[in-house]
């Protein structure tokens, strides 16, 4: 019995520091630069085609979504990620904290807004950033799905 | 050779008397005939000194022989069978569970233990970094200062949330300056979706409004 308390012990004091270590690891966030228009039907690639909807439902009428880029950024505390959208913008993403297992990030585009989410597992948040070729540009922050394309 | 003529019959039988080789009943008869006869006492005696000079020689040859490595160099010329490899299993399990099975229930208990720990440990994990919330939400938006535009929040379902820059009014004396105006609504987005808008703008702490002129955002 000495034994399995051993073990019991040992996986505690594993949960602990597994625990800690996620308070320093990295956030993952993917980001998506989709450009909604009225040029066209295009729904690249076919899954903005939920984007869609919900813009649909919200009063947003597109009709068409391309998705410009995609990419996984880590976040970690201190240390803001910056990226260039096509319209010649900046966006800037920083991890605010992360309290209760629930990370906050704040997105700021400089000289426009400065928004703070909290990340969940499901849904996005749709960011406006400005006109681009004759349509409106939209940074897409998503949770991670096993590296899958939400 | 012996005068007495019983002795030929007993002589052969002498030698095998003091190594012990004979008959139970052959070594009663040799015995009576060593107790009546002084030639044949005298023989046994010099057998026995022999016997113990050899054995003594014997002795010393092999004291100085080197016998340590004796039973290493033996094994190391017996080439061992290798039973199959399910022999060998089998064999290794049935003597577990014959001599060591205290030892076997220790360890399945062990291992329950290792795997009800680990399991909810390992499934831990899976969830990202960062994602307890079951939905993403969005806890504020704050238009810059001097940025004219207003943050328009629109709230979905399963978590959606559409952040929409409006720009402001442009006021009188900076409607002629270029550039003033940032941004522009996108084209099919009417009248109609500008009051919808203007009812999900975002409410700062105790405002009632924003102030379209200068919009700061503020809590949602």
């Amino acid at each position: 019995m000495k034994f399995c308390y051993g073990l019991m012990l040992t996986g505690l004091l594993l949960s602990a520091s597994s625990a800690a270590r996620a308070e320093e690891a990295p956030v993952e966030v993917l980001s998506q630069v989709v450009l909604a228009s009225n040029q066209g039907d295009a729904l690249e690639p076919p899954s903005l085609g939920a984007m869609k909807a919900q813009f649909a439902e919200a009063g947003f009428v597109f009709s068409s979504y391309r998705r410009l880029s995609f990419q996984k950024l880590s976040l970690a505390q201190g240390r803001e990620v910056g990226m260039d959208l096509p319209n010649g913008r900046r966006v800037g993403l920083r991890l605010q904290g992360l309290k209760g297992g629930t990370a906050s990030v704040q997105l700021e585009i400089p000289g426009a807004v400065s928004t703070v989410v909290k990340l969940g597992r499901e849904g996005s948040v749709f960011q406006h950033t400005g006109p681009h070729e004759g349509g409106q540009l939209f940074l897409v922050l998503s949770a991670p799905k096993n590296g899958k394309l939400p | 050779m012996s005068s007495n003529p019983a002795c030929q019959t007993f002589l052969p039988m002498l030698s095998p008397f003091v190594d012990g080789e004979l008959l139970p009943a052959q070594r009663v008869e040799v015995e009576r005939h060593i107790a009546v006869c002084h030639d044949c006492t005298g023989r046994v005696a010099d057998f026995r000194a022999e016997s113990g000079l050899v054995r003594l020689g014997m002795e010393m040859l092999a004291d100085e022989a080197d016998f340590s490595q004796f039973a290493q160099g033996v094994m190391a010329r017996i080439t061992p069978y290798k039973l199959p490899l399910l022999d060998r299993w089998k064999l290794s399990l049935s003597e577990i569970f014959a001599h060591q099975r205290a030892a076997l229930a220790y360890a399945l208990a062990g291992a329950a233990c290792a795997l009800l720990v680990a399991v909810p440990w390992l499934m831990r994990d899976r969830e990202p970094v960062g994602y307890a919330s079951p939905q993403m939400a969005v806890e504020s938006v704050n238009a810059e200062r001097g940025a004219r535009i207003s943050p328009v929040v629109k709230r979905a379902k399963d978590g959606n949330t559409i952040i929409w820059l409006v720009d402001t009014p442009v006021p009188a004396e900076d409607a002629g300056t270029p550039g003033a105006r940032g941004e522009e609504l996108p084209q099919g987005l009417g009248e109609e979706m500008d009051e919808e808008l203007e009812m999900e703008r975002p409410m700062g702490n105790g405002e009632k409004a924003l102030d379209p002129q200068r919009p700061t955002g503020g809590e949602l």
